[in-house]
């Protein structure tokens, strides 16, 4: 038996903490110097495989940072399976936007929602001015997943999408078979895909 | 061309083709293309749930014009799951076994080996066709072909033993619901008509519901846009005329009585000189298209794709300009109708008729009739095709020059009476193709493209109070009136003779995969669609009123229609949507036509005095977007008195595309073959669209002006990009209504730039709204591209308050000025109101101030400038810049047009409309003023001090009629008709003798 889970992932938190440059090395395993400032929501989808099994496909809202379209973002976490909030090490007023982004999810979102906070920038440590035990303890405060990261190295990138690839399936709502319907919009949720495993060995014989 | 390629033709393009195999239905004569099949496997991938479905697509070669094969048809679909298998043998022996890897070596080297195949459906796809049995000599392919099948089987978690319907499946093998559609392949793009009511809606609205961050069903929507784009780009760049046909059409509703009178008023139209034909024939006529250079006549457009694929050359690329001229289709006699197509209802109401066909006879004797009214043309003219239901009948006459161009006559009917048999009411149709003649030496067509007209006779329920029921039978209609392809036409009918032997004609009928029968082609499947009946609907304006306002004679007759017609059920219905949805009217000129019945009770102007008035006898249609329809004429012919109806007749263009059906699909293949092959090769980065500046600011948005500001959106990926704007919510709208945006819907080859343009224009509607709005505007419109990103763009403006445009009881609150209002809410209290908008007593005050040269003041046009320079003084509090030292005597002309522009802009009348009744009743000045008890306070304020100044410069002229003349312009905007109110409209006449009480 496999199981397949499909997720919707939504990224939060200020401009140019680095949530594009994320989801970039993330699934391209790219990382641009000058990067435009998303005006929008950038539509993505990666699948990570956690073992032989099991595999998650995320499909990624990177949305923009900056304050004048903060209006839209429920409508971009709404539904959202999981939510990783970004702020950069290095700008200690981008923690103080990520508390906000936080409560706004807790108050807002979706109750069983997965929120990770996630600093970025790690390859500046020297510049650092948000230091790891105050993010820790805020983060086991509010129970959020938390870590660094680094888009520019790739460092805590992968790690930190699968680690919410192994915590949502133990959350995610009861499985129903979508069976190629879509139902229309609002109704995804977290879907457990149940199937036979496709061989994709060798034909053998037999009349089929 | 390889089978692949041909059978990629066919694929939609989520969709993948496994594999292709080459095989025929009897093992001799593997050649022959008559028995050769393909058959493939296709398999998709959901996109949401990654699931993968398969089927076994099996197909015919479809010998075209040239003789070639270019194309397949599709026959048979069978889903892979439960019990589907294939077996094969080999040919002679006993069943092989089916693993690729165990074919027999020696069966794989023989040269020419033939191995037989059979196919068995899974539950519910069996029936009774022969064996699907097929012969290949492409062993490899077939052992793909089969481990492909298992594969897919194994994937497959569909029930075994589940009867799957395609048709109405939601879950398991929906995406192949478009190939069972007719909306698939070329043949969908090019030749099978599209059905009119959805091609007629906006683009937009064909696509699934979406909004900010969910997207709808973005490969589906894709594909709807491409297929858009692909039909018309295909047909515009084959197109190498037009040709324009004259039609004439015609309404009767006999009442059941024997011709008995001239008809020629209806049929030909130009009885006592009113048409002119001379100054049609003197309108110079362009030579024919084939002495004109292409290039002079219209833009030529070439391929859109040879710019991306610069080495490879395509035929068909030239695309003409739509605007082109097109010429007559017959040039002996223009000024005639090609076709005249008549509609009659209630041809025979004996009981009889109800019960059995009663034979020809009366429909013989209205033919003669018509033929006997056209005169010395009825020689040019011939029955065409003729189709009766009991009391209705539709006959269509074609010019005898012309007869060969028409083919694909098919005729059908509904009843819609008793038990939905009964021919009492109900509706006939016929349908046909028209093919242009084209003989153009050098660049002949060999299978010239035709256009379809269908054309309706209904007769719907009667009486006032059925408008529900009429609703409903238009529906029932619209959905059973069909062509089966098959009807029989009545054996005496002339066009047997016509449909045989006829080469040119085009198969239109697509088949259904799973079945191979022609589907029916509905009534709305077709290029124009013309409705012309008895729909019985009526005037929701009071009897005696109705009456009152029809013998009206002050009352011009064309205001007094239009202003009727807005009660017409039939209107109301298709503004509200319940029937006739999409099509259009022409507006009514003409009296009612209905009930004149001499001898019997009626009014002066011979209506039954039993029966309502009404505009009963109607003309509708609707019309391809690809073909031009122009409405050039609609009347009554009241001198035609021997029924209880009157008829009407309706004179209309089609303009039609001369074009090569094998070059459109040859175009469309091309087209989709580029689009599909630059999807393919660059499946990554569809991040695709740039868009230049994505804040776009309109500044200061002020009353009656309009502006524009564009925005170039860019195709910078590798592959083609479609788009679409989505609101914030699913149902807000997508951006607000004092914002338009163009095109909202689209797709964009690599590198292809176009222009969206965000436009504002404050008319006095959108001004009502944002005057009760903050001031400052913005919004976020979201371009959505396909399955990548929403693009947000900000649109922000600053919205200048007038006074234009508001409620009278607003402007009594206002503190100050209203431009200098911070929040739309800033209002005094009620209590504290003031008597009457200062706005109107600063105009009224200053003109009392100015009155010694009036003339010419609410008579003569203003200068514009001046007016807007008043308006704005009002709207800022400010002094009126005029010098009073050297008056200009156009300022005092623009402060009245300013006032006339004022009140037309407020959103109540002075006089309510519901009041305009009463107006009539009043014969003196006293009780008129007995009538402003009924106002609010700033209303009779209002009223009195403009009737007061109006007075007061009547009196003083020496020009007798001025009260008269400025009444004329004035008491409609005072009395201003109100299209929402129930009450019926007055007269203009009446408004200004209302008027006049208080000024003369
Ligand atoms: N040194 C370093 N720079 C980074 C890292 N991540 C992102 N950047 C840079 O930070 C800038 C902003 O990155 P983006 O990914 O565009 O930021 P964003 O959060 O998407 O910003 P908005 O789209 O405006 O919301 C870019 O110049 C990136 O190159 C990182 O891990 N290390
Ligand atoms: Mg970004």
């Amino acid at each position: 038996m496999s199981k397949q889970y499909q997720f919707k992932l939504v990224l939060l938190g200020e401009s140019a903490v680095g949530k594009s440059s994320l989801v970039l090395r993330f699934v391209k395993d790219q990382f641009d110097d000058y990067r435009e400032s998303t005006i929008g929501a950038a539509f993505l989808t990666q699948t990570v495989t956690l073992d032989d099994q099991t595999t998650v496909k995320f499909e990624i809202w990177d949305t923009a940072g900056q304050e004048r379209y903060k209006s839209l973002a429920p409508m971009y976490y709404r539904n959202a399976n999981c939510a990783v909030v970004v702020y950069d090490i290095t700008q200690s007023a981008s923690l103080e936007k990520a508390r906000t982004w936080i409560r706004e999810l807790q108050r807002q979102a979706d109750p069983s929602i997965v929120i990770a906070l996630c600093g970025n920038k790690l390859d500046l440590a020297a510049r650092r001015q948000v230091s790891q035990e105050e993010a820790k303890k805020y983060a086991d405060e509010e129970g959020l997943m938390w870590t660094e990261t680094s888009a520019k190295t790739g460092e805590g990138v992968t790690e930190i999408f699968t680690a919410i690839a192994q915590k949502l399936p133990l959350t995610a709502p009861s499985a129903t078979r979508a069976g190629g319907a879509r139902a229309g919009p609002g109704a995804r949720a977290g879907v457990d895909l149940n199937k036979q495993a496709a061989s994709a060995g060798q034909p053998e014989a037999c009349n089929c | 061309m390889s089978t692949l390629s041909l059978f990629q033709d066919i694929i939609r393009s989520p969709d993948e083709v496994k594999v292709v195999l080459d095989a025929a239905l009897v093992t001799e004569n593997l050649e022959d293309t008559q028995n050769r099949r393909v058959l493939a496997v296709v398999s998709h991938k959901d996109d949401w749930d990654l699931t993968e479905e398969g089927c076994l697509f099996i197909c015919k070669y479809k010998v075209g014009a040239s003789g070639g094969v270019d194309e397949l048809d599709m026959q048979r679909v069978f889903p892979i799951y439960g019990q589907f298998s294939v077996v094969m043998r080999q040919m002679g022996r006993g069943p092989v076994n089916l693993r690729s890897d165990m074919v027999p070596k020696s069966v794989l080297q023989q040269p020419g080996a033939v191995i037989a195949l059979s196919i068995t459906p899974a539950e519910g796809f069996q029936d009774d066709s022969p064996l699907l049995t097929f012969f290949t000599h492409d062993v490899k392919g077939l052992g793909t072909l089969v481990s492909e099948c298992r594969r897919l089987k194994e994937a497959s978690d569909v029930d075994a033993n589940a009867a799957i319907d395609l048709a109405s499946s939601k879950t398991h093998f929906s995406w192949l619901k478009p190939y069972f559609e007719k909306n698939a392949t070329i043949a969908a793009l090019t030749s099978v008509p599209q059905d009119l009511r959805l091609i007629n809606q906006p683009l937009l609205d064909r696509l699934s519901p979406s909004c900010a961050g969910l997207p709808g069903d973005d490969h589906a929507d894709a594909q709807i846009i491409k297929d858009d784009w692909i039909r018309r780009k295909a047909r515009t760049m084959c197109r190498v005329g037009k040709r324009k046909l004259k039609l004439r059409l015609g309404t009767f509703n006999v009442n059941g009585k024997m011709p008995s009178q001239d008809l020629s008023a209806w049929v030909q139209g130009n009885v006592n000189g009113l048409r002119s034909t001379k100054l049609e024939k003197e309108t110079p006529e362009l030579p024919p298209m084939m002495n004109i250079s292409p290039l002079s006549l219209g833009e030529v457009i070439s391929n859109p794709f040879n710019r991306i694929f610069p080495k490879k050359s395509s035929p068909h690329q030239t695309e003409w300009d739509v605007n082109q001229y097109a010429i007559r289709v017959d040039l002996d006699n223009p000024e005639d109708p090609d076709l005249l197509v008549l509609g009659f209802q209630e041809l025979d109401l004996s009981t009889e008729a109800l019960l059995y066909s009663t034979g020809t006879a009366r429909e013989d004797a209205w033919c003669l009739a018509v033929l006997a009214a056209l005169g010395e043309k009825a020689v040019n003219y011939e029955k065409l095709v003729s189709k009766q239901l009991v009391g209705m009948l539709l006959v269509i006459f074609v010019k005898k020059s012309l007869q060969s161009c028409f083919s694909n006559i098919r005729t059908c009917y509904a009843g819609a009476g008793i038990l939905g048999v009964m021919g009492n009411k109900g509706g006939t149709a016929v349908r046909l193709t028209f093919t242009p003649p084209y003989d153009d030496s050098k660049s002949p067509i060999t299978s010239p493209g035709s256009t379809s007209l269908t054309f309706v006779n209904a007769h719907l329920a009667a009486f006032d109070e059925m408008v529900d029921k009429r609703n409903s039978d238009f529906l029932d209609l619209s959905k059973r009136l069909s062509f089966d392809g098959f009807e029989p036409l009545r054996s005496s009918s002339p066009v047997s003779d016509t449909d045989a032997g006829d080469d040119r004609t085009v198969v239109e009928i697509p088949q259904t995969p799973a079945i191979g029968a022609p589907l029916p082609l509905s009534i709305y499947e077709t290029d124009s669609l013309f409705w012309m009946l008895d729909l019985n609907y009526r005037v929701d304006v009071p009897d005696t009123s109705l009456r009152k306002m029809l013998r009206d004679e002050e009352w011009p007759n064309d205001t007094k229609i239009e202003a009727l017609t807005r009660f017409d059920q039939l209107r109301k219905s298709i503004r509200d949507k319940k029937a006739f949805h999409g099509f259009k009217e022409m507006p009514i000129k003409h009296l009612p036509t209905y009930r004149f019945s001499p001898g019997l009770a009626m009014d002066a102007m011979g209506y039954d005095l039993k029966r309502k008035p009404a505009w009963t006898d109607r003309v509708l249609y609707m019309h391809d977007p690809l073909c031009r329809v122009e409405q050039l004429s609609y009347t009554s012919h009241p001198q035609i008195t021997m029924s209880d109806h009157r008829p009407v007749s309706a004179d209309f263009e089609v303009d039609m595309d001369i074009y090569d059906t094998a070059a459109l699909n040859a175009n469309a293949r091309k087209l989709l073959n580029d689009m599909h092959e630059l999807e393919l090769e660059n499946t990554s980065g569809r991040e695709g669209l740039k868009i230049q500046d994505t804040y776009v600011d309109f500044e200061k948005i002020s009353y009656g002006t309009s502006a524009e500001r564009k925005l170039s959106v860019r195709n910078t990926s590798k592959s083609p990009c479609a788009f679409r704007f989505v609101p914030v919510q699913i149902d807000s709208p997508i951006h607000p209504e004092w914002l338009s945006v163009h095109p909202l819907t689209g797709i964009l080859l690599p590198d292809e730039v176009i222009t969206i343009t965000l436009s504002v224009q404050i008319d006095k509607d959108i001004a009502a709204i944002l005057n009760t709005r903050p001031k400052d505007l913005s919004a976020t419109l979201i371009l959505h591209t396909m399955m990548a990103k929403d693009h947000f763009i900000s649109v922000s403006g600053e919205y200048q308050y007038t006074c234009f445009a508001n409620k009278l009881a607003r402007l009594t609150r206002l503190r100050g000025a209203i431009r200098a209002m911070q929040s739309p809410d800033d209002l005094l209290p009620e209590t504290n109101a003031i008597n009457a908008p200062r706005e109107i007593m600063r105009l009224v005050n200053w003109m009392m101030a100015h009155n010694e040269h009036v003339d010419g003041m609410f008579l003569s046009p203003a200068n514009d400038s001046q007016v807007h320079i008043i308006r704005e003084c009002l709207d800022t509090g400010e002094a009126f810049p005029f010098k009073e030292q050297t008056p200009d005597p156009q300022i005092p002309i623009a402060f009245a047009a300013t006032l006339i522009a004022f009140l037309n802009s407020l959103t109540e009348s002075i006089i309510p409309a519901t009041l305009h009744q009463r107006c009539l009743d009043m014969t003196n000045r006293d009780e008129a003023f007995e009538l402003l008890d009924e106002l609010s306070p700033a209303a009779v304020n209002v009223w009195i001090s403009i009737t007061a100044f109006l007075h007061f410069i009547c009196q003083r002229s020496k020009e007798k009629d001025l009260a008269e003349r400025i009444a004329t312009v004035l008491a409609p905007v005072l009395l201003r008709d109100d299209s929402n109110s129930f009450v019926p409209p007055i007269s203009p006449l009446r408004k200004k003798k209302f008027l006049l009480y208080f000024i003369s």
